[in-house]
């Protein structure tokens, strides 16, 4: 055969590109369907560089023949050129300015109103009557603490303080009875030993005085609480009628 | 001249510094003014949330977080802030592409007029396609792509797996150039230069 004709023959063989893909596309419609939902599931990890060389050669074949992913990829590279450029927006000096505005006004409230807070607080406590007031009040946190039962509460106070007079007794006398063995104490023996007697039949009676003293607290706040039920109960009963 | 270093200015503005507060204020208004954007979709309502969101800066300055991760600190803060906003107004986006289209302030600063307005052009083709995605889609795509946080952060912000942000970012890129690609096509081709 002439060379010349074989050549020729060999041309009109080969598809064309438009053929080729049209080929393709023909095949693929008869077999597994079109193949662009699949490529765009990895196209944006193609775009990162993500994909491994087997898909990423297989993708770049697909994209070859594709004009639709081709687009689609082009405009995913400018994505991502374009989106951290959006990071930040130019808003110039008037932004700027209206947000000082405000922030500056808001100090300004802020500094008038500790001034003010300042001024009631001066003007309440130079009330000639804030300093009854006070007390009425703390007697009243007093009783609110205390609760319904003050005599629970002093008998509580009463058990702690012996418990603590009596080890401050424990620890005089045995300091006591050291000072006596002290080769060192000896002139005027007699008067230091009498004064120390002294001091720790003082320390022993201390209980003695603390549980005086808390029956006298516990009748008080006894006498408090009950003036103060009566004087809320009146209260209630000009409230209801 | 070289701009404050930022554990300094952050430590200015926590001890009541005015001077420190304009810096910071200039310095960030860009990234805030971005994020309410991404948000509010209007330019009118982006301003107003951008401000809300440095007053309330202003009142918690005590409580910011150290400079080392403040950036992210602040884009969370801006975030929850913007939801918060939305979440009063009754609706995530009520914007219209026209305005858009309107806010001038889309151009990036640096670049020469005719490069500046090539970029504000294709930067305002994007928000509008980003108004078209789904607001988790948009939202992974503004705090990952745009704001640059870490997939963690994402994660943490959204409360969703970290696969999961890189999947739907993934996925949202897609939905975002075909949507870019769809607008072009609806504009038409560009005039010849």
């Amino acid at each position: 055969m002439d060379p010349r004709t074989y050549r020729e023959r060999r041309r009109q063989a080969q598809l064309s590109p438009s053929e080729s893909r049209d080929l393709t596309h023909a095949v693929l419609a008869r077999t597994t369907g079109g193949t662009c939902a699949r490529s765009h599931n990895v196209l944006a990890s193609f775009v990162d560089g993500d994909l491994d060389a087997g898909t990423t050669a297989l993708l770049q074949e697909h994209l070859d023949g594709c004009i639709g992913c081709q687009a689609l990829v082009a405009t995913l590279r400018q994505i991502r050129i374009v989106l951290p450029a959006m990071a930040e927006m130019a808003l110039g000096n008037a932004f700027t300015a209206r947000v000082i505005a405000a922030t500056s006004a808001l100090a300004t409230e802020r500094a008038r109103q500790a001034a003010a807070s300042v001024t009631w607080w001066t003007r309440l406590v130079a009330r000639p009557s804030f300093s009854l007031e006070v007390a009425y009040v703390c007697t009243l946190l007093f009783i609110l603490v205390i609760g319904g039962n003050p005599a629970m509460f002093a008998e509580t106070l009463k058990g702690k303080a012996q418990a603590l007079t009596a080890s401050a007794a424990t620890a005089v006398g045995q300091r006591v009875d050291r000072a006596r063995g002290d080769p060192r104490v000896v002139h005027g023996r007699q008067t230091l030993s009498a004064w120390l007697d002294m001091a720790v039949s003082d320390v022993m009676a201390s209980p003695v005085v603390v549980r005086t003293w808390l029956g006298w607290l516990a009748d008080q706040s006894m006498a408090a609480w009950k003036h103060a039920r009566s004087w809320l109960a009146g209260v209630f009963r000009d409230i209801s009628s | 001249m070289a701009d404050i270093e930022l554990p300094d200015l952050l430590a200015r503005c926590r001890a009541g510094d005015e001077l420190a507060w304009e810096a910071f204020v200039r310095r960030f208004q860009g990234r805030v003014y971005s994020i309410a954007f991404a948000y509010a979709g209007q330019a009118d309502d982006a301003r107003e949330l951008a401000q809300d969101i440095f007053v309330r800066l202003f009142e918690t300055r005590r409580k910011w977080a150290d400079a080392p991760i403040f950036l992210p600190w602040l884009i969370r803060t801006a975030r929850n802030l913007s939801v918060d906003y939305l979440r009063r107004r009754g609706a995530r986006t009520k914007a219209t592409e026209s305005e858009i289209d309107d806010a001038a302030e889309l151009a990036g600063a640096g670049l020469d007029p005719e490069s500046q307005a090539i970029a504000g052009s294709r930067r305002s083709l994007v928000w509008r396609a980003l108004r078209r995605l789904t607001t988790i889609n948009r939202e992974v795509l503004v705090l990952r792509e745009i704001q640059g946080l870490s997939l963690e952060d994402v994660a943490g912000m959204l409360r969703i797996p970290i696969g999961t942000v890189k999947s739907r970012s993934n996925r949202a890129r897609l939905e975002l150039a075909q949507h870019v690609l769809s607008l072009e096509q609806a504009a038409g081709p560009e005039p010849p230069r």
